[in-house]
């Protein structure tokens, strides 16, 4: 579904991303990790369109997405989170989720439309999918709690029309009980046949629902596996604790 | 109070409203408070008085032609400002509004410089002052329900997005830097019909007109009102109308004194609108 290959991105000296290439399979959930300053979250930058990297091609499925603008990735299927969730201050849950739902809203023409009934009713579909009361329809985004924000923007990633997901720390600083609620919609997700890209920290959350394992390190693949194979992999433990491991 | 008078703070008051309206819609529709805003409104004013002027062309002509060239300086601006950090785009706004006086100033054989143009005559029909009104009201609440119609559809909603976090727009497949070149297409076409009709009511237009002072009345208007919101660019246009002519009368007849009170209570309002209530009368946003 998504291939990396060669991906370089540097900050003045410091090269965030290094040769990094990787493949994406479908139908499934793919992790990304690696110690803090890896690359991580520079490589969803490049892939979405939010950083021009220095070097390198991505592709999703048989679009070259390298040349294109970060809307018009969007719109070829790639649907993401934020590391810090990004939501709408002013604008309530409804209207979060109706703007993931409309496709030519961003044209002048759009003055003449209005909400149709379907669409609402697939709003309030999609925060039943992630366990969020209908009340909160009403609320701004700023007024939601940290947990529900982070529910809202993954119910506004999946509404949006996609043909992959990337979620960027979908359980960083969230309670027990919600991290396994977003397990929960993570596995369920995959049964209905979607591919995700997800970066995480937590390895528990990581190893409850990922199929396959891509570490990065220092701005480069390390390797790839099974989580079981991956997560006790010497170079994995030496890149996270800094400390040769013998094996 | 005599009807004339009425007339006269009712057309004011018409015209105001699509000033504070499109420096309104702009800032609180997509977050850009547009200091050249007033730079529009005298494009299009000169524009329309140079038409009538020198080729006698009805209003009809000369507004449609003010709004288009009104709309492309307002492009124009789009695009340099793009181009800008947006914590100096207050300053590079600022200076294409100062470059537009000097060049206004400084063009005598177009726009006559510091001695204006005079004998602006009145669209045909519209002569007096009362048919005035009627024609600066109607243009007005055509304008004000454009916006309202723009703000309340998903188009809006769309700007909205851009104004509150464009990279979460962007994530969603919206065409930031077309929405907010739109944006500006339908302010600075309000700008620009703000300007015409400014210039064939008051029929003497010079580089002073279109000062800072003019910024000011909007950016007061659009704040204490709330920005973004149309019953906050109503309620803010009526507090800089007739706050002005509350205070002439209580100023004992003094111009200065009114002119110095008149000031004060601006810069306080925005002041106190700014600590004790950020959104204005009645916006959504909070400008601070």
């Amino acid at each position: 579904m998504l291939s990396v290959e060669r991906l370089s991105k540097s900050f003045g000296g410091v090269k965030a991303v290094d040769g990094c290439s990787f493949s994406v399979r479908d139908g499934a959930i793919t992790a990304l990790i690696g110690p803090n300053g890896a690359g991580k979250t520079t490589v969803f930058q490049c892939v979405s369109g939010l950083l021009e990297p220095d070097a390198g091609r991505m592709r999703l499925g048989d679009h070259d997405l390298t040349p294109l603008p970060p809307w018009d990735r969007a719109r070829l299927g790639l649907s993401r989170t934020f590391q810090q969730v990004r939501l709408w201050s002013y604008l309530t849950v409804e209207e979060h989720l109706l703007l993931a739902l409309h496709d030519r809203d961003d044209r002048v023409t759009a003055v003449l439309h209005s909400d149709t009934d379907a669409q609402r009713a697939a709003v309030r579909a999609a925060l039943e999918r992630v366990g969020l009361p209908r009340d909160l329809l009403g609320k701004l985004g700023s007024d939601l709690s940290y947990g529900q924000s982070k529910l809202l923007e993954l119910a506004r990633s999946l509404l949006f029309p996609h043909k992959m997901l990337l979620l960027d720390e979908p359980v960083a600083g969230v309670h027990p009980v919600l991290r396994e609620q977003i397990a929960e919609i993570l596995r369920g997700l995959r049964t209905d046949g979607e591919t995700i890209l997800v970066i995480e920290h937590d390895m528990d959350f990581v190893r409850s629902v990922a199929d396959h394992m891509i570490v990065m390190a220092e701005g480069r693949v390390l390797l790839e596996g099974t989580p079981n194979d991956v997560l006790r992999h010497p170079e994995v433990m030496e890149a996270y604790l800094g400390v040769e491991v013998n094996s | 109070m005599n009807t004339a008078y009425l007339t006269h703070l009712g057309i004011t008051f018409a015209i105001q409203l699509i000033l504070v309206g499109s420096f309104s819609f702009l800032f609180g529709g997509i977050g850009i408070p547009n200091l050249a805003h007033v730079s529009t409104v005298a494009v299009g004013a000169y524009t329309s008085a140079l038409l009538s002027l020198h080729f006698g062309w009805s209003f009809p002509v000369t507004l449609g032609i003010a709004v288009v060239s009104g709309v492309v300086s307002g492009l124009l601006l789009a695009a340099l400002l793009r181009r800008v950090r947006s914590d100096y785009l207050a300053f590079l706004a600022l200076e294409v509004q100062f470059l537009t006086t000097v060049v206004l100033l400084n063009w005598p054989s177009v726009t006559r410089g510091a001695f204006g143009l005079p004998g602006i005559p009145r669209p045909y029909g519209f002569t007096t002052p009362s048919a005035y009104l009627v024609l600066a009201a109607s243009i007005a609440i055509g304008v004000i329900v454009v916006y309202a119609a723009i703000l309340r559809s998903p188009y809006g909603r769309v700007m909205a997005a851009v104004r509150d976090d464009e990279t979460a727009a962007v994530s969603l497949g919206k065409r930031v830097p077309s929405v907010r070149m739109a944006a500006f297409l339908f302010a600075s076409a309000g700008a620009a019909v703000g300007g015409a009709l400014l210039a064939h009511y008051i029929q003497f237009i010079d580089p002073l007109t279109f000062s800072i002072h003019l910024l000011a009345l909007a950016l007061a208007g659009a704040i204490v009102g709330g920005v973004g919101s149309v019953p906050g660019m109503i309620a803010g246009t009526a507090i800089i109308v007739f706050v002005p002519e509350l205070l002439r009368r209580t100023a004992a007849g003094s111009p200065d004194v009114a002119g110095a009170l008149r000031q004060l209570a601006f810069a306080l309002l925005i002041l106190l609108v700014l600590l004790f209530r950020p959104r204005g009368l009645f916006g959504r946003i909070d400008v601070r």
